[in-house]
């Protein structure tokens, strides 16, 4: 076997649905209603090695989950290939099931009413293990992701937090090769989401365990994820290591301007500068340094302005990330 | 003889996590006793007053062959298989089907399983007890002591069972392709409520609605009510033959049903 | 007036936005019909195996059906919100209705629209007129129907708000308030001449599954003043009575509010 647990090459998905025309009778769109298709996925390709940290990231919108869905034989391809483990999803989707893990942030797999071991239980014989095999791996996760101190309450009685290390810990049971969550940290406080992402980071060094995830939240990215896919409107725009993608805009600085007293009117600026946000205070300005240097910039600045602080700094993955999404936007 | 036991760990340990989630819960027992006293209870007192206004005998059936035929009736109605149908909706609606279809299970297979297992605890509670209370109060028909009883009331139980759960799994189905099945659930449900023999016992049946209950899956899913009366005896294997053919078409249906769905799903996301 | 005028208001807000009204509604009142003719059916059977009991005919169990489901259509279409009540406080949404500036019970009640519900009303006219003709009904009695009806309806949603009022009482008051209300409506869909003695009692007095369908039907029946009377005066006692027990119920819900504040 290649050392890439996923391989996907050329995978296309297109959904077709009967519209409802708003504008003619219920009688007409019961019958003969307009068929219309969109591509959720267009032709993308990548591969991940076993025990990559990979963030799959998109606005709403983009096609993630229709990808994950792909990934785990939920969905067919409309065409292209997918090779999980070397297993096709689309004909080993049974098969697969028993290497992969999945948590979906919004859904709860786990029985509420019943303490969490319940669960655990439940699910090592849904994935076939012996009953001397689930007690030593519930020993495990218990110890690996601190469960003890709740390990007996109902699931529903939980907090958020805990209810997603629980799930988190279901999901790992069997040990999967492989991990995909969608959006594991939505809902969590700093703190819970911390732990979660120690977590994961440590599932991955200890297990080797392969992490696919969706996220909105820039910190899962930045802190758990050595590789980022960018894909937007269903094709992949970026996929390159989490530290580079910050260096994407690295010939933009950003230059914020503090007022003396206030800023009265907000002169044109010379080229190679652009306003980011106007306020009496405070201005920020984004210097794009290929077209002017930091230093003329200053002094362009300092000439138009007078001021009582300035900072000078690159932007932060939160920005980058949204830059690369309407510079993808424009694009259309 | 091994792969026979591991094939049926799963649904073993879905039945146990359940039963021990309905102890752990006991808000369903309460509202499963409350239901089976404001039907049950009030209908066979109605029915036993029905009863002496016409001398004790009615269609040629006495008050006890009639409780008791009721009964079974509405024990049977506690295992809830019924909410198969809503439950499937839910998970389709919800997306649900789709967390389930990333598990090495069938998904069929283990919401039938888990059906019966939700409903499990209360039945047999709330039915002993009851069962017990009714017999100690209007005692037991000489049709429920001999030998053949118990074996052909299984037998029929069983297979009523498995054909509710195909029948209402089919209901449940639709939702893949209708948006809400609602309308088609109550219909389905009402018909097997009447010809069941709930509020009107079986031995009451005119004989044309006899004939439907007997030849439809409807009634036949509720050949338990059938159990106490005298023609049990003699013609219990071919109402079971009836119910192993509609068990046999039925489930048939439901797979094929099932095929075409986790095709849509994969296509077109559901 | 205001207060109606609102209270209207929001239903026609409610019916618009209902998506079930634009797809499945023909559905629903198809669905919900048959429903409800299997009670004429299953106690058609039975008249006609058992005999006429108490006076029980046919055409009184067609009204009795009329009536019960009209008062479950009226109320449960306008007034679905009061079968959500147990939802709304589980989860916390009861908190906007605490907020708003109209009156509360008012506000909730109309706060979601049943379009099955609907199929009800529908189905409780039809099964009234042909009530009205297999009877013959006098003007007299129809304006004795039409009375009825109102009586009715406002015994159903007293019925309906002292059930759902649990709804504060208990962790999972969904399932408990339903198997509760399951206690009222049942036997009000049972053949009317089959209760008597205590069980006529208990259904009179101490749950008033009988004053939605039963007695009224046995008032257009044998055109009495006699029953009339103290029907009006328990529809009277039981509105308050409801009103009274929603009110304090909703004062266990600011109580426990601040109770689980804390933590």
């Amino acid at each position: 076997m290649s050392s890439n647990s996923i391989i996907v090459s050329n995978l296309t998905k297109k959904f077709s649905f009967s519209a409802r025309n708003e504008s003619s009778g219920w009688l007409k769109n019961l019958f003969s209603p307009e068929k219309k298709e969109i591509i959720a996925v267009n032709n993308i390709s990548f591969s991940v090695k076993h025990g990559e940290r990979i963030a799959f990231i998109g606005p709403n919108g983009a096609g993630k989950s229709t990808t994950i869905k792909m990934l785990t034989g939920i969905l067919f391809p409309t065409s292209g290939n997918v090779n999980i483990l070397g297993l096709d999803p689309t004909k080993n989707r049974k098969k697969l099931a028993y290497q992969i893990g999945t948590v979906f942030g919004q859904r709860s797999q786990l029985l509420p009413n019943l303490p969490l071991t319940d669960s655990l239980e439940f699910f090592g014989v849904m994935y076939d293990m012996s009953e001397k095999e689930i007690k030593t791996r519930i020993t495990e996760l218990i110890e690996l992701f601190d469960l003890d101190s709740f390990i007996t309450q109902p699931v529903r009685k939980l907090s958020l937090g805990q209810r997603m290390r629980a799930e988190v810990a279901a999901s790992l049971i069997h040990k999967p090769k492989i991990i995909l969550l969608d959006e594991p940290t939505i809902g969590l406080d700093v703190v819970a989401k911390k732990a979660l992402r120690d977590l994961l980071l440590k599932i991955n060094k200890e297990e080797n365990t392969t992490i696919f995830l969706t996220s909105h939240d820039v910190g899962d990215i930045e802190s758990l994820c050595e590789r980022t896919i960018v894909i937007n409107h269903g094709e992949v725009i970026k996929d390159l290591p989490t530290e580079d993608l910050s260096k994407t805009f690295i010939y933009e600085k950003y230059i914020d301007l503090v007022a003396k007293t206030s800023f009265e009117n907000f002169p044109e600026l010379p080229k190679g500068i652009t306003y980011s946000s106007k306020d009496k205070n405070k201005i920020t300005v984004i210097v794009d340094i290929k077209t002017i240097s930091v230093q003329n910039s200053l002094k362009e600045l300092l000439t138009l302005f007078e001021v009582e602080d300035i900072d000078v700094y690159n932007a932060d993955l939160e920005t980058v990330i949204r830059h690369i999404y309407e510079k993808d936007s424009q694009k259309l | 003889m091994k792969k026979i036991r591991k094939s049926f760990r799963l649904p073993i340990k879905i039945l146990k996590t359940l039963i021990k989630d309905s102890i752990q819960y006991p808000t369903r027992i309460v509202v499963d006793t409350i239901a089976i006293l404001a039907r049950c209870g009030i209908l066979l007192i109605l029915y036993w007053y029905v009863f002496k206004l016409s001398n004790g005998v009615i269609n040629g059936t006495t008050f006890i062959f009639a409780a008791w035929s009721i009964f079974f009736y509405f024990s049977f109605m506690l295992l809830r298989l019924r909410d198969i149908s809503r439950l499937m909706m839910q998970d389709i609606q919800s997306g649900n089907v789709e967390v389930l279809f990333s598990k090495p299970i069938s998904y069929l297979s283990y919401r039938m399983w888990w059906q019966v297992g939700s409903g499990l605890y209360s039945f047999v509670v709330i039915t002993i007890l009851a069962a017990i209370a009714l017999g100690l109060i209007i005692g037991l028909p000489y049709t429920m002591v001999i030998g053949i009883f118990i074996p052909t009331l299984l037998l029929t139980f069983l297979c009523g069972i498995v054909l509710s759960l195909f029948m209402y799994a089919i209901v449940g189905l639709l939702s893949f392709w209708i948006e809400d099945i609602n309308p088609v659930f109550w219909i389905v449900d009402k018909i097997v409520m009447i010809l069941g023999g709930s509020y009107l016992p079986v031995a009451l049946f005119p004989p044309l609605m006899k004939k439907i209950a007997l030849y439809t899956p409807f009634g036949a899913s509720q050949f338990v009510t059938h159990t106490v009366y005298e023609s049990w005896q003699t013609n219990w294997y071919q109402l079971v033959g009836i119910q192993l053919f509609w068990i046999v078409l039925l489930g048939l249906v439901a797979y094929f049903m099932f095929l075409k769905a986790r095709e849509k799903v994969s296509v077109n996301g559901g | 007036m205001k207060e109606i005028k609102f209270a209207l208001y929001a239903i026609k807000k409610n019916i618009q936005s209902s998506a079930e009204l634009r797809t499945s509604f023909v559905m629903n009142i198809i669905g919900m019909s048959i429903n409800n003719i299997v009670f004429i059916v299953i106690w058609g059977f039975f008249i006609k195996s058992v005999g006429i009991i108490n006076g029980w005919t046919v055409a009184d169990i067609v009204g009795l059906q009329g009536f019960v489901a009209l008062c479950f259509g009226i109320v449960f279409s306008a007034g679905a919100g009061i079968r959500k009540l147990a939802d709304y406080v589980a989860s916390g949404a009861f908190d906007r209705f605490m907020l708003s500036p109209k009156n509360l019970l008012v506000r909730i009640a109309t706060s979601s629209f049943g379009a099955s519900a609907v199929g009800d009303i529908v189905f409780g006219v039809v099964c009234l007129v042909i009530y009205a003709v297999l009877i013959q009904a006098s003007i007299y009695q129809i304006l004795l129907i039409i009375s009825l009806v109102i009586i009715s309806v406002i015994v159903f949603l007293s019925a309906a708000l002292v059930v759902y009022s649990a709804s504060f009482y208990f962790t999972d008051a969904d399932a408990v308030t339903k198997s509760l209300f399951e206690l009222f409506l049942t036997p009000s869909l049972f053949h009317g001449g089959a209760f008597q003695g205590v069980m006529r009692f208990i259904f009179t007095f101490v749950i008033p599954s009988l004053l939605v369908g039963t007695l009224p039907v046995e008032i257009v029946r044998d055109a009495s003043l006699e029953k009339l009377l103290p029907v009006c005066v328990l529809t009277v006692l039981w509105f308050i009575f409801s009103i009274k027990i929603f009110n304090r119920a909703v004062k266990k819900y600011e109580s426990s509010n601040f109770m689980t504040f804390g933590n």
